[in-house]
């Protein structure tokens, strides 16, 4: 039943031709070269380390593989991580 | 490495460390309740970030909440700093003091200088100044510039033009002098030196030569006319005239060269005054060359500061020989000069030609330089009253 919900929103976002992250509470990733990954729109910060950061998300969550990555801000909605990134990738 | 942001160092951050379980949780309840966080890092399993001073406190019971332990491990920013200073108090109001009678002091005249003036004195150009209220010591506020030049010009009728300006705290009286023009007397136009005439333009009197004419120094070129009360002649005679200079050149000279041998010296520029800051104040050298270089100072350096770096090159004379070609240059090169100088700058250089003569026997090598030129060769004898 709920996946058909958000079937049925996904359509809808689509066919009016909203934004899919706001109407459906996605994340938006932001990936800047291999320094900087911004999550937007994020549930909080679930795991941390130097080499791993994993961010809960609507849907699942965004992990950051890398080295010396550190978060920069973190904000209710928003967090910057720095370092040398090597993957970004959803989980869910 | 993590770091607070800039303004946060300024105004004031805290350095926390926070060791537990699990610090995220810890983040996530900051971030929750509005705390800010920022440059967070892990350093040896712990968490390491930064936080305001004031927000400090409302960190604890969350860490307690997410079985965390924080430490604070560094402090930084004027937040810091005015806590530790309020409790010398007579330090802050020394420093405020200070800060106040600077404030004053950059809104008072320290300096008045006067540009510009050649036959009216300064003092009397200052004294004028001060009935207008601009003096060393007067309040810029009260200075109203278009005054003083007002009153100055009013005060000194010798002057043609006064501009006052106000740089920081120096105050720059700018004056023109007016140039008082010569009472016409009435004469001939006479030639300046010898020539050969190109072309008369006769404004007033009578032409007594024309085109063509061989003319000497002194002769009159256009007569006025004494029955007339301003019978003055004028006009201009424009005519061919040659220059001659010669110039000897000897193979074997004794020159100044430069040893290697050198000596700096740092002098402070304090509106032209030196001031000796490094360096030996007298020159070892018994023959030396001089080089200035200036660091600073601006545009205006009598009204400004900057530092001079002078340079002593030692000097030593040594018998230097010469080719007859090297000499023969050389003498061009000075002739040439030598001519060039002579020419007023109004007279326009037709032809320049050189002779040489090399005399190796006499060990000289002699140039003569002949400049034909043209120019304006008329000029007023007055008549004897």
């Amino acid at each position: 039943m709920r996946s058909k919900m958000k079937e049925l929103h996904k359509a809808m976002a689509e066919s009016l031709g909203l934004p899919l992250d706001l109407a459906l509470d996605l994340p938006r990733v932001i990936v800047v070269g291999a320094v900087q990954v911004i999550i937007l729109n994020h549930r909080g910060l679930i795991q941390y380390s130097k080499t791993k950061l994993v961010a809960g998300v609507g849907g699942g969550q965004v992990v950051v593989d890398g080295e010396g990555l550190e978060i920069e801000e973190i904000g209710p909605e928003d967090m910057a991580v720095k370092g040398v990134i090597r993957s970004v990738h959803m989980e869910a | 490495m993590g770091a607070a942001p800039v303004l946060w160092n300024l105004i004031g951050a805290v350095k926390v460390r926070v060791q537990g379980p699990n610090p995220a949780r810890l983040l996530n309840l900051c971030v929750s309740r509005g705390i800010p966080v920022s440059g967070i890092r892990e350093e040896d399993g712990a968490l390491v970030f930064y936080t305001l001073p004031w927000r400090y406190r409302e960190l604890r019971p969350l860490a307690f909440k997410s079985r965390c332990r924080p430490q604070v491990i560094g402090r930084s920013g004027l937040w810091f700093l005015w806590s530790k200073v309020r409790k010398r108090q007579v330090l802050v109001a020394s420093i405020l003091v200070l800060c106040g009678v600077l404030y004053y002091l950059s809104g008072s005249i320290w300096v008045v200088d006067v540009r510009g003036n050649s036959r009216v004195s300064k003092e009397r150009i200052l004294g004028a100044a001060v009935k207008a209220g601009l003096y060393r010591g007067a309040r810029k506020a009260l200075i109203c510039t278009e005054f003083v030049d007002a009153i100055i010009s009013g005060d000194i009728p010798e002057l043609g033009w006064v501009y006052t300006s106000i740089h920081g705290t120096v105050a720059v009286i700018e004056v023109r002098e007016k140039v008082e023009h010569p009472v016409d007397r009435p004469g001939d136009m006479v030639a300046r030196r010898d020539g050969l005439v190109k072309s008369v333009l006769v404004l007033s009197g009578n032409p007594l030569v024309k085109a063509g004419d061989t003319v000497k120094a002194g002769d009159i070129l256009i007569a006025g006319d004494p029955s007339v009360p301003s019978g003055t002649a004028r006009g201009e005679v424009v005519a061919s005239t040659w220059y001659k200079a010669s110039v000897e050149v000897p193979l074997r000279e004794v020159q100044p060269r430069r040893t290697g041998r050198r000596v700096e010296v740092r002098l402070l520029n304090l509106r032209g005054n030196l001031i000796p800051l490094f360096g030996s104040r007298t020159v070892p050298f018994r023959w030396y060359e001089v080089e200035d270089s200036v660091a600073g100072g601006g545009k205006e350096p009598e009204t400004a500061i900057s530092i001079i770096t002078r340079t002593y090159y030692e000097l030593a004379w040594v018998e230097a020989e010469r080719s007859p070609a090297e000499a023969r240059d050389l003498a061009r090169k000075r002739l040439e000069d030598i001519v060039r100088r002579q020419l007023p700058p109004s007279v326009k250089l037709i032809d320049f030609s050189v002779e040489v003569k090399i005399a190796p026997d006499q060990g000289v090598v002699v140039a003569t330089g002949l400049a034909q030129a043209e120019e304006n060769i008329a000029v007023l004898k007055p008549w004897p009253q």
